[in-house]
């Protein structure tokens, strides 16, 4: 069973000893839960878990393993089945590693500061049926390197450190080219170190554009769920009938009926236990009218619920005062027009009259709409007066758009603006002294024109090495045309060279940022990489070979990106040794 | 790409605008292989005969990109057309000619005569000396847009030569580039043929954006074959010839500081204006970046500029800054 207040922060299908269930990663703990059950078994609370491995990255079968504290040992392997396995591993991984390292600080033991986490990790492979003899990969934790710690140590660090580190984790799991650089270079390649990859000047920038469309997504405010409160038993246990009071059901009930929310700040904790309350609740008559509408038979009396019982009936039989409603649309006020049309076959609206039936049951219904619609204060409140119908009329969305104030772009010169997109080197080639002479003498010569078009235009010869270099022209394009469609390669492959690509290019980024200036071992470590992202090339042809794509489209395609990389290599080996 | 539009039937506008800058032509009859005005309207003539002959209906019309000014040479107002009637202007007559390509002939050469006489409008508009080729886009399109308003069956179908002599002309950027988008708006294709003198890019981008030919001519005392070689093919055809074409655009950018082609530059965020080295003022239009300033590449390790994408240091991306660029 859930603890109290326990809060479940990410959930994921998976598999254990081959049952399917869920794996639920939550404040205090990580739980498994089998499907149809509501037991919660294995559950973990973080203080005691020693470790946790993970299958490598390369295996089919995405799997977590968590051991837990001597002196009893026990091992718990989850299987992760759903098809973002491995984003879903990594999310809970992370969670869970950072979670225990803060059970270890709460426990006072001082060994288990962030750096310790790190060392936590274990190379033993996850699982003996995994085939592959590849190395595992380590757990890895989001926790910075203290070498790359800031140094300006503030305060409240811990909390926007662990405000990051959840940023960082969601990133991972949502953004999926940010995801596989993250595993290709810091994970697996260990190219670069965890806080070198978040300050990648590329990485910000897809961090912004992703921060961008969830403000905007934001933007959007949910309205509340237009469910009424529903309880259900939870578990029958012989003649006992078990009820789930989570915080967000106690939440619903305050909202939907305040008498209870008034017994309960009379009550509890002075008079009554919370606990107790809450049994007086279950086992009121109010609680089993709202639930079947019918009065009990063997509800006993409670002078704290039937009082509620009292107030609730009085609130629905009588009709809510007008005063209540601080804003009244006027476009909908049925009030106003309710005596109108009568000879028009309008009948009178005697619904809401008093002596109705069905009164206070619709007055419920009421009460629970409007608190539906209820919309948080606006906050352009001040500049649309209550009372104003226009206000009410005017949608804004209809409404001209205000221009943007837009700045005038100023252009010094236009000509040197757009000399530079022409190909001509110097500045006025047919800027020349004898302009006029020139003109007169076209003047002159044309004055008695008369082109004699029989006359032999060109020597045969010349014609014939036209004809022949045109058909060259011709025959080019038309091999260069013939080549296009082999460049069309399977999705696997291209997905590989985009992935290889990328990588590539955020390494060298990184070499390129620890070059100038110069910062000797991270620049060195970039080296290392660069070489052996060269090698990995064949990789990808041998990729490329297995699906038979054609090797010189992959190698043409990739060859600038390679050629950076020598350019780079190139420039590291310039560098003169540094002096000891 | 299958111009659709088109069909066997279709009536054929060729609208020829034809670079007549006395300077650049100077240049062209005493270049290497020399290439005189006369000589190459009288290529340019056959030519237009040759398009004529291939349909009875075919139609031309002949504008001449001059110094500083633009004018049709064909077809002529009414008015100029009996001017010239009432002068007696007719050149000799020829028994063996056919009629309609005499007339269109003998059209042509009179214009040009009182184009050329006419030099001081000319001298006015000197500037730099480079052709009107803006002005002379803007009224073939003008031109086509008339004639196919008139043409209720929708059977005529325009395109567009250039044959240009003259460098591109950086004050007539934006006027080029809008005439030829309003080409590719019309789906007109613009032929480019380039008779004389280097590359131009202005040309080229605007064959490339509308569909058309460019060309690049060698030997140009052979004008008259790369004319009927490439440019004679109206549009139905071409979906199914192959004419030889540019293959590759070269869209790549010079810096504005100096007019050298880069790989890597700086782009000022405002104005788009692009250097080879940073700045903290943007010459152009004068913004001011305000952005911590990069240590600059100088010095003892100092890479290569080498012709493909090497990734340069970004500066960083605070708004208003100029980020680097990679051109390829
Ligand atoms: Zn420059
Ligand atoms: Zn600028």
């Amino acid at each position: 069973m859930w603890e109290p207040d326990e809060q479940l922060v990410l959930r994921a299908n998976t598999k254990y000893k081959k049952k399917d269930g869920t794996l639920f990663a939550t404040s205090r703990r990580v739980a498994w839960q089998q499907s149809g059950s509501r037991q919660l078994h294995p559950a973990v609370p973080y203080g005691d878990i020693q470790v946790q491995m993970q299958s490598p990255a390369t295996d089919k079968n995405v799997k977590l393993k968590i051991v837990t504290n001597p002196p009893d040992p026990k091992s718990f392997v989850f299987m992760f089945e759903s098809s973002r396995a491995l984003a879903e591993r990594e999310a809970i991984k992370a969670f869970v590693s950072e979670s225990m390292a803060r059970a270890r600080q709460l426990a006072g033991d001082k060994s288990a500061t962030p750096a310790s986490v790190a060392t936590l990790t274990n190379d033993s492979p996850v699982s003996s049926v995994a085939s592959t003899p590849a190395p595992s990969t380590p757990t890895t934790t989001l926790t910075p390197s203290n070498g790359a710690t800031p140094a300006a140590l503030s305060p409240n660090l811990n909390v926007s450190r662990q405000e990051e580190i959840t940023n960082r984790r969601q990133l991972l799991s949502t953004n999926k080219e940010l995801h596989t650089l993250h595993s290709e270079l810091v994970i697996n390649g260990k190219n670069v170190t965890e806080e070198e990859f978040w300050e990648s000047p590329y990485v910000q920038k897809i961090r912004q554009q992703m921060k961008k469309d969830a403000a905007s997504k934001e933007g959007q405010q949910k309205g509340k769920s237009s469910k009424m409160v529903e309880l259900r038993p939870g578990q029958q246990e012989g003649s006992d009938v078990k009820y789930t009071l989570t915080s967000q059901i106690i939440h619903d009930i305050f909202a939907q009926y305040p008498s209870v929310k008034r017994a309960y700040d009379a009550n509890v904790p002075d008079k009554l236990s919370e606990h107790n309350f809450w049994r007086r609740f279950l086992a009121s008559e109010f609680f089993h009218r709202t639930r079947t509408g019918n009065r009990s038979t063997n509800a006993v009396a409670d002078d704290v619920f039937d009082k509620c019982l009292r107030e609730e009936d009085a609130e629905n039989l009588n009709a809510p005062s007008l005063a209540e409603y601080n804003h009244f649309k006027k476009t909908i006020d049925l009030s106003a027009t309710a005596e109108d049309h009568n000879e028009s076959g309008n009948a009178p609206d005697f619904t809401m009259r008093p002596g109705s039936k069905n009164l206070p049951l619709i007055r419920r219904f009421n009460r629970h709409a409007m608190r539906v619609l209820e919309v948080p204060t606006r906050r352009d409140a001040a500049d649309d007066k209550e009372d104003d119908v226009t206000s009410e009329i005017i949608i804004s969305d209809l409404m001209d758009e205000q221009p943007f104030s837009r700045t005038v772009l100023d252009i010094q010169d236009t000509r040197r603006y757009f000399e530079s997109q022409s190909r001509s080197q110097d500045q006025h080639p047919l800027a020349n002294g004898n302009a006029s002479s020139i003109l007169s003498s076209f003047s002159e010569q044309f004055s008695h024109f008369e082109p004699d078009l029989t006359k032999q235009l060109m020597t045969p010869r010349a014609a014939v090495n036209v004809t022949g270099s045109l058909t060259e022209i011709i025959k080019h394009k038309n091999i260069n045309q013939s080549m296009d469609p082999d460049l069309k390669l399977p999705a696997q492959v291209q997905q590989k060279m985009i992935d290889y690509h990328s990588t590539t290019n955020e390494i060298l980024r990184h070499f390129w940022s620890s070059f100038v200036p110069y910062k000797a071992e991270k620049n060195r470590r970039m080296v290392d990489s660069l070489k052996r992202q060269k090698d990995k090339m064949s990789e990808v042809l041998i990729t490329a070979n297995s699906f038979k794509a054609n090797l010189d489209a992959v190698k043409h395609a990739l060859s600038p990106v390679i050629k950076a990389v020598d350019t780079a290599l190139k420039s590291a080996e310039k560098r003169p040794p540094p002096r000891k | 790409m299958l111009d659709t539009a088109t069909s066997e039937d279709d009536t054929n506008l060729l609208v020829t605008i034809v670079d007549t800058n006395p300077l650049a032509w100077q240049q062209s009859a005493t270049a290497k292989i020399p290439l005189s005005l006369d000589d190459a309207i009288r290529q340019i003539l056959i030519f237009f005969n040759a398009h004529m002959a291939l349909k009875h209906d075919n139609k031309v019309a002949a504008i001449a990109s001059h110094i500083g000014h633009c004018k049709f040479l064909y077809p002529v107002t009414d008015a100029e057309t009996h001017r010239r009637q009432a002068n007696q202007y007719k050149i000799s007559k020829d028994a063996n000619a056919y009629p309609n390509f005499k007339d269109v002939n003998d059209d042509i050469i009179e214009s040009l005569r009182s184009l050329m006489l006419d030099t001081d409008t000319p001298q006015k508009n000197l500037n730099d000396g480079t052709s009107m080729i803006s002005g002379a886009l803007s009224m073939a399109l003008c031109y086509i847009n008339r004639i196919m308003n008139q043409d209720d069956l929708g059977r005529i179908k325009p395109r567009i030569l250039v044959l240009s002599v003259s460098p591109d002309s950086p004050y007539q950027y934006i006027s080029i580039m809008n005439a030829v988008f309003s080409a590719q708006k019309m789906s007109i294709p613009i032929d480019v043929c380039k008779v004389y003198g280097g590359e131009v890019a202005f040309l080229q981008q605007a064959s490339h954006i509308t569909g058309g030919v460019y060309l690049d001519v060698e030997n140009p005392q052979a004008l008259l074959q790369y004319l009927l070689f490439s440019f004679l093919p109206e549009r139905y055809a071409r979906n199914y010839l192959c004419l030889p074409n540019k293959e590759q655009v070269d869209f790549r950018a010079a810096c504005f500081c100096h007019k050298r082609i880069i790989d890597i530059g700086y782009v000022c965020s405002v104005c788009l204006s692009i250097f080879c080295s940073w700045s903290p003022v943007c010459s152009t239009c004068r913004t001011k970046f305000a952005f911590r300033a990069l240590p600059p590449l100088a010095g003892k390790g100092r890479p290569a500029i080498s012709r493909t994408a090497s990734p340069a240091p970004s500066a960083a991306a605070s708004p208003g800054s100029s980020s680097p660029m990679s051109t390829t």
